[in-house]
This record gives structure tokens, C-alpha cells and sequence, in this order.
């Protein structure tokens, strides 16, 4: 990566541990970390205020559909809280150019409309990426900050 | 340049803390590249593998670093480590380790499907990863179905079922002939040339290090070297080479015993690769005459020989001949034998219990093939008498023996005895000329 350039701010948000350790060691085992910087969270509270805080911005969210939220002091998990969340980043200028994956499960079509309409950029179905298909998703906002091979 | 693998003081040891405590990884330390094919040359029990299981995770480190990317995998949480092996390292074995009773195609979507992977997208990844070694015919197929080559290459593409960035290889091609072998060194390299993936294989056949760019050499648990591989030496020097470096202690016929032993007996267990060292270092030196090394060569192992077949005794014999008649110099011999390496005891094993079941029509299971071929082994070794041999065959399958009538169990056991005497050879050719 050339010196002059920053890093780009990756977040995974899921609520599932295994998931965030899967995304992690992808980013690591490949060296996109050489260009990345990492955040998790395992909530929609706290990936909100990743995103509120300036200095904390991701540049691009993988975003789970099973995430926690609190609202009133009771904790609730429905798909529709990470498409409203999405939706109202895509709706802000000040945020629409942050890239957002949702990766899940969730085979339904109904939840891919959601996401289509809350404007995210590519749903991920995690039973239909294998890790060569994680990794081009990453190559693909990754390109500019990406080593020379080395052959 | 960050390395993508970096092993910093690493010790291991078996059985540490207990009388028969060894130290099998003596204060290693190494880097290498991302996208680099390098190999560990050494015999066996030098601490190859042992090596390889540490970088691949398999084996917990136990003291100093080992550093992937940067990050010590000692330190990984069991769920971390889990998913490293997953998709960090695809490792490529010796005995090539395929799940019998899985076909082909679910061997490798295997460890897709350990990460969540559905089955449908997951075949047609194992699909193509079998188009990529020639094998998508045999898709359904059994491994026990398979040649040997054919069962590599079935490992090579479930090594990259999970699209890892490293490669380890432990002794590929030691079960294999000459051809398969080939193709196999073929495929290594492609997965590093085209696909930039880090190679790592660990080796004690100068020959198999033809497209290697960096060579360690192992010995007692001690590495050294790393330096580029000599690619343009001509083959025979190569290996006096690189076995002179391993052995600085060596005579030179000691060296050459040695050498050749490694050579002569492909795939032979440690014992009698080294028992052979010792008869060929008499021979070389001529404290022992050619008959006299000839029965020592066949002779059954329990009664101090090796216990070969007769034909490859025989073979062996003549060809040292040349070497002690001077007929061909110890560089043209290394450089015949890397040219076409000898066919690996599986191999032979393998014709041998083709060629002794020919005319068998009975049921048969993977169970009795697996004990068909460990007793066909204990048998040409010597380990196993004649009777004793007849009486396994014979013996019911309840009872743990193959099953065999006492009439077929006859007939198996003299044909057994034709080669074992030399008398004849299998029409599928036990040991190549």
C-alpha cells in the first residue's frame, strides 16, 4: 500500500461470534488488513455509534441481519432494525457513501427486497459464498490499496 | 516486504516432561514471503512434519512464535484457530488422508460445508475444483476407486476447497510413480505461479525440489539454509548437493550409501531405508560381496535382512553393480534415479494385491482391502510365515481375519510365495524395470 494512503475503515456487525472471527481471520489470513482497518461490533447500539462518531466511520459495514437493539430498556433482534438503520444511511448525505454488504442467512425474498429498498449495495448469502467469494467482495473496495504481486 | 509466515525461537517437544521426552523442534526461526515456493529437505524424523503441523495449526505450539500475517497463531482462541485451519492453510499429505467412505466430490465439499457452505453451491465449487486436476468423471466415485495419483490429486483439490492463501505439502509424492509424481509437482507449481499462493513442501527427494526457490534443510529438529535454489545444477549434482549439506560428516561413499538408500527405497519406513544404508556403505566399500548383499537385500527383516521381494532385491543388486564396476559414476546413477524414481512400496503393494485377487469373486469390503494390504506388507517384510499367512487369510471375518476359504487362502498364499522367491513376476509388474 502506498505510505500516502489511508486505510480503509471496515465494520462487522453481526451477533453471531463465529461470524465476526470467520470475517476477521478472512481480512487477516489474505493481508487486507496491510489496508484495512478492522472494527466489530455485536450489536445495532454500538455498530451505531461506530458510524455516528466521526472519527470512528467505516468507509464500508458488513451488516448482519440478526443484531441486537435496545429500545425502552427491552432488547429485541428483527431483521427490519438493520434495514432501517441501513435505510437512514443511505438516505444521509453525509453517510450515503459508505458501502453496505448485508450478509445473512436469511434466504427469504422478502428480505432482499428490504435490503433493495433501503438501498444497500449487495445482499450476501452466507450459505452461498464460500471464502473465495468473501474475498472478491473484499478485492473489489480494496483495489487501490492492494500490494503489487509479488510475481 | 511483510512475510506472510515467520517462526521466531520455535521449541517442540513430545512427550515433554517425561523419560522419553524429544525434542523435535530445536529453536527454529524462518521467514517466508507471500506468494513464495519454498521446501524443508531432510529425512525422516528430522522434524519435517512436525513443522508443518505447527504452521498449519494442527500441532499447538508450545514455545516461541509463529507469526501468520503478523499475528502469533499460540495466542488464537480455539474458534480462531478452528477457522484458520479452515481457511488459512490447505494441506496436502503423504498417505493422502481422503475419508473413505465419502465419494470424490463430498471429500471436498467436506470442509466447505464445515463453514456453513449449502450443498448445492458447494458441489458445484468441488465440481470445479475437479475439472482443475481431471478428475470431474470421477466425482462419485470412491477413493478406494482411485489410483494413487488420482487420490493426490483428489487431495490437491480438497486442499483448496476453502481458497487458502498457503499450501503445506508433507511428503506428496512418496506413494507415487514416476508419471504421477510429475503431475503432481506440476499442479504445486500452478497453484503458486498462477494462483500466488504460498508453497510449502517438505521433502527428502532431491528431485521433487525442481521448482522450489528456496530450500531449508532439516536435520535433528535444527533448520538451516533458505538460501535460492540452485535451478540451473544439473540433477546429479543437485542431489550430492544437497544431501552433502545436510550430512557434512558423511565419507563420501557414506554420503553415496546414503543418498542411494533414500533413492532406492522409496516409501520404505525408516528402519529399512536405514538397515539398506548400511549394507550399500559395506558394498560401496567393498567389505561385501555382490551375492552376499543380494541375499541380505531379501533375506526377512527378522533374520537382520530387509526383508524386499526378490525381483527388486535382484534389481537393486545389479544396479549397484554398475557403480561398483564403475561402469556409471554416482552422478549418472543419482541422475537416472531422479529421472525415474523407483516405484514407492505402496505402488508395489497396491499391483501385488491386484494381481493376488485376479481370479477372486467373492464379496469384498474396504475393511478386508485395508488388512489385505497391511498383512501383504508384514508378509513380503518377513514378519509373517508362510502358515501364519495362510491361517489370516483363512481366518473368519468375525474373528478380525480376511475370510477367505482354506481353498483360496492356498492358492493366494503360493502365488504369494512364486514372488516372494522370484519365481515369477505379477503380470502388472510389482517392481517397474
Amino acid at each position: 500500500m502506498p505510505p500516502d494512503q489511508k486505510k480503509i475503515k471496515v465494520l462487522i456487525a453481526d451477533g453471531s461470534e463465529l461470524v465476526r472471527i470467520y470475517f476477521r481471520d478472512i481480512f487477516w489470513i489474505n493481508g487486507f488488513e496491510n489496508c484495512c482497518d478492522l472494527s466489530v461490533a455485536a450489536d445495532l447500539d454500538e455498530t451505531e455509534a461506530i458510524v455516528k462518531d466521526p472519527a470512528t466511520r467505516p468507509d464500508v459495514i458488513f451488516l448482519g441481519l440478526s443484531l441486537r437493539k435496545k429500545i425502552d430498556g427491552r432488547t429485541f433482534i428483527d431483521p427490519k432494525y438493520s434495514f432501517e438503520f441501513a435505510h437512514r444511511i443511505k438516505t444521509d448525505p453525509e453517510l450515503r457513501h459508505i458501502k453496505i454488504f448485508v450478509f445473512s442467512s436469511h434466504m427469504e425474498k422478502q428480505f432482499e427486497r428490504d435490503a433493495k429498498n433501503a438501498q444497500v449495495d449487495q445482499y450476501v448469502y452466507k450459505n452461498q459464498n464460500l471464502p473465495k467469494d468473501i474475498v472478491a467482495i473484499i478485492d473489489s473496495f480494496t483495489e487501490p490499496c492492494k500490494p503489487t504481486p509479488t510475481k | 516486504m511483510e512475510p506472510i509466515i515467520k517462526l521466531e525461537n520455535v521449541n517442540f517437544w513430545y512427550d515433554k516432561g517425561k523419560p522419553i521426552e524429544y525434542h523435535a523442534l530445536n529453536n527454529v526461526t524462518f521467514q517466508i514471503n507471500k506468494g513464495e515456493y519454498v521446501a524443508f529437505f531432510g529425512s525422516s524424523g528430522s522434524g519435517k512434519s512436525t513443522l508443518l503441523y505447527l504452521i498449519a495449526g494442527i500441532e499447538q505450539g508450545q514455545e516461541g512464535k509463529i507469526l501468520i500475517n503478523g499475528r502469533d497463531i499460540s495466542s488464537l482462541t480455539k474458534q480462531e484457530l478452528a477457522i484458520y485451519r479452515q481457511i488459512g492453510v490447505g494441506m496436502i499429505f503423504q498417505q493422502f488422508n481422503l475419508i473413505a467412505s465419502l465419494t470424490v466430490l463430498q471429500n471436498i465439499t467436506f470442509p466447505m460445508m464445515f463453514l456453513g457452505a449449502a450443498q448445492e453451491r458447494a458441489d458445484a465449487e468441488a465440481m470445479e475444483l475437479l475439472k482443475r486436476v481431471n478428475l470431474e468423471q470421477y466425482a462419485h466415485r470412491f477413493p478406494t476407486e482411485l489410483s494413487g495419483g488420482q487420490q493426490q490429486r483428489v487431495s490437491i483439490a480438497r486442499a483448496l476447497a476453502n481458497n487458502p492463501p498457503i499450501i503445506v505439502a508433507d511428503e506428496p509424492l512418496g506413494n507415487l510413480d514416476s508419471a504421477n509424481a510429475q503431475a503432481i509437482l506440476e499442479l504445486l507449481k500452478e497453484l503458486n505461479e498462477k494462483d500466488n499462493r504460498t508453497v510449502i513442501m517438505v521433502t527428502h527427494e532431491a528431485w521433487s525440489l525442481r521448482d522450489v526457490e528456496r530450500i531449508f534443510y532439516i536435520k535433528d529438529g535444527l533448520v538451516t539454509g533458505g538460501e535460492p535454489a540452485k535451478t540451473n545444477a544439473s540433477q546429479g549434482a543437485l542431489t550430492k548437493h544437497l544431501y552433502g549439506q545436510l550430512n557434512p560428516e558423511l565419507s563420501e561413499n557414506q554420503l553415496a550409501a546414503h543418498t542411494l538408500a533414500e533413492l532406492l527405497l522409496r516409501g520404505y519406513p525408516a528402519e529399512e531405508v536405514a538397515r539398506s544404508e548400511t549394507f550399500l556403505a559395506a558394498r560401496l566399500d567393498g567389505k561385501m560381496s555382490k551375492d552376499e548383499f543380494d541375499v541380505l537385500l531379501s533375506r526377512p527383516w527378522k533374520d537382520g535382512g530387509v526383508g524386499l521381494l526378490k525381483h527388486r532385491a535382484d534389481r537393486i543388486t545389479t544396479w549397484v553393480e554398475g557403480i561398483t564396476e564403475e561402469k556409471k559414476t554416482l552422478h549418472d546413477a543419482y541422475r537416472e534415479l531422479e529421472g525415474n524414481p523407483e516405484a514407492p512400496l505402496h505402488d508395489d503393494i497396491e499391483k501385488l494385491k491386484v494381481w493376488l485377487l485376479e481370479d477372486y469373486k467373492g464379496k469384498w469390503t474396504e475393511l478386508q482391502d485395508t488388512q489385505f494390504v497391511e498383512v501383504i506388507a508384514e508378509r513380503i517384510k518377513g514378519t509373517i510365515p508362510a502358515d501364519g499367512f495362510i491361517q489370516i487369510l483363512n481366518t473368519p471375518r468375525s474373528k478380525s481375519g480376511l475370510g477367505f476359504s482354506i481353498h483360496t487362502a492356498h492358492r493366494i498364499a503360493e502365488k504369494f510365495d512364486l514372488i516372494l522367491n522370484g519365481k515369477t513376476k505379477p503380470e502388472v509388474n510389482v517392481a517397474a524395470a
